[in-house]
């Protein structure tokens, strides 16, 4: 099973759309702005700020 | 005697036909050859001209123009830009214009319990401003140079993206890309990023337990880096890459309690996920080679030093080899010494359709290799390459 990422600095998208006040319908909508996003900027910071 | 044109279509068929489990038409070719490389042939001064992009890709395009490889060579050079927006101490331009890599770490061996409480909040809060001197400042400053360093790097890097999709088409290159993103072993990333490379060896006699724990909780974020969310249908067609380090430096005994499982384990699930992988194998990994066999099939494993022969018999049934190749020979053989080399090459590893031609390490400077002998060595390939 996949280990959960713990973080203040990270959110999953249940989190994330708990985090920002929106309703649980659009977490398919959040999947592909927000959540994104959040994802990217973990693996720029894993990669890119690693360089 | 006329040299066949292949094209952009033919050759991104060898690439997707091996990664995909079948056999190409012919060994696909993939050889390393750094941007400062170009830069240098091309008569630029490395010191300057890696900060822009229209000299880096005339460079790229000079170098494809003159030498007819499967890939776009000469390719992604430093990025300084990058680095003075962030004011890194980890990458710093020497005095010849190559990026060099100071010996600075970003954790001190007591502050485990706060990388093992919380690893992204201490990345941010301690690690990240303690080696990058532009975040360690005022919030609004440092989010303002966050910014740069964001904006910079999808613009930047998009520009000579773009560039690069343009010469594919000029010259008939694959348009296969050799990975879509990076991740590292979990004790790499603890070594090279955090620790640095003496204190981690250090940690495993001395904090065992909290080494352990720490990879443990570095193993997730590596799998989430590995499965980057830009690619939205992943397959075994888009590779992501890993450059192993620190294993060749690490007992046998150390190396399959500290690093290997989390390295195994990260693997596997961007395997699951549907990636393909390719992994750098630095230095010598003879005595490694029965591991690599609990790693998913069709991996793609790329060698430094190390015996052809054996490689292939003991990890070639499952995976895809490349590397081997000494650039070296390319400084001190004759043309004959260097195309006889990589026949020698070719009758060992691409007996089955499961090799991909590729140096050793990649060509960094300009005088680091005859150029008189890459074309002569390339032909070769392509002609012995034929099944």
């Amino acid at each position: 099973m996949e280990k959960k990422i713990k973080s203040d600095y990270y959110t999953d998208l249940d989190e994330t759309l708990k985090k920002y006040g929106i309703p649980e319908e659009a977490k398919d909508d959040v999947d592909e702005t927000m959540q994104c996003i959040e994802d990217m900027i973990l693996y720029f910071t894993m990669t890119t700020l690693s360089n | 005697m006329i040299k066949e044109r292949l094209s952009t279509e033919y050759k991104t068929k060898l690439f997707t036909d091996i990664y995909s489990g079948n056999k190409p038409d012919r060994v696909p070719e993939k050889v390393g050859v750094n941007a400062c490389a170009a830069l240098e042939l091309a008569g630029y001064d490395l010191r300057l001209a890696q900060y822009g992009i229209t000299k880096v890709l005339d460079a790229t395009e000079k170098i494809n123009a003159k030498y007819d490889t499967y890939t776009l060579i000469g390719t992604w050079p430093g990025t300084p830009w990058l680095h003075k927006f962030t004011g890194s101490r980890t990458n710093v331009m020497g005095e010849d214009g190559f990026i060099q890599h100071p010996n600075v770490h970003g954790m001190e061996a007591d502050e485990y319990d706060l990388l093992l409480a919380d690893p992204l909040k201490f990345i941010w809060e301690t690690v990240i401003p303690r080696l990058f001197t532009e975040f360690d400042a005022p919030p609004m400053k440092a989010a303002l140079a966050m910014a740069k360093t964001i904006k910079a790097n999808d613009y930047i890097n998009g520009k000579i993206a773009q560039g690069n999709m343009s010469l594919i088409k000029k010259y008939d290159k694959s348009a296969f890309p050799t990975f879509v993103g990076i991740s590292r072993a979990p004790f790499d990333y603890l070594a090279d990023y955090l620790r640095s490379f003496t204190g981690a060896l250090v940690d495993i006699r001395r904090k065992p337990n909290e080494v352990l724990e720490a990879v443990n909780l570095i193993t997730p974020l590596m799998i989430k880096a590995g499965c980057p969310r830009h690619v939205e249908t992943p397959s075994r067609l888009t590779r992501i890459f890993f450059a192993l380090h620190m294993p060749t430096f690490m007992s046998e005994k150390f190396f399959a309690k500290f690093w290997w499982p989390s390295f195994k384990e990260t693997v596997w699930a961007i395997y699951d996920k549907g990636f393909g992988i390719n992994i750098f194998c630095e230095e010598n990994w003879m005595h490694l080679l029965d591991y690599l066999n609990e790693l998913p099939p069709g991996c793609e494993l790329q060698f430094e030093y190390g015996d052809p022969k054996t490689i292939r018999e003991k990890v070639g049934d499952k995976h895809l080899i490349s590397g081997l190749f000494p650039v070296s020979l390319m400084k001190s053989g004759t043309k004959e010494e260097v195309c006889d080399k990589a026949k020698e090459y070719l009758d060992i590893l691409a007996v089955d359709g499961k090799y991909i031609f590729n140096f050793d390490k990649s060509i960094l400077t300009a005088g680091q290799i005859n150029w008189d002998l890459f074309q002569p060595l390339i032909d070769t390939v392509h002609e012995y390459g034929k099944n």
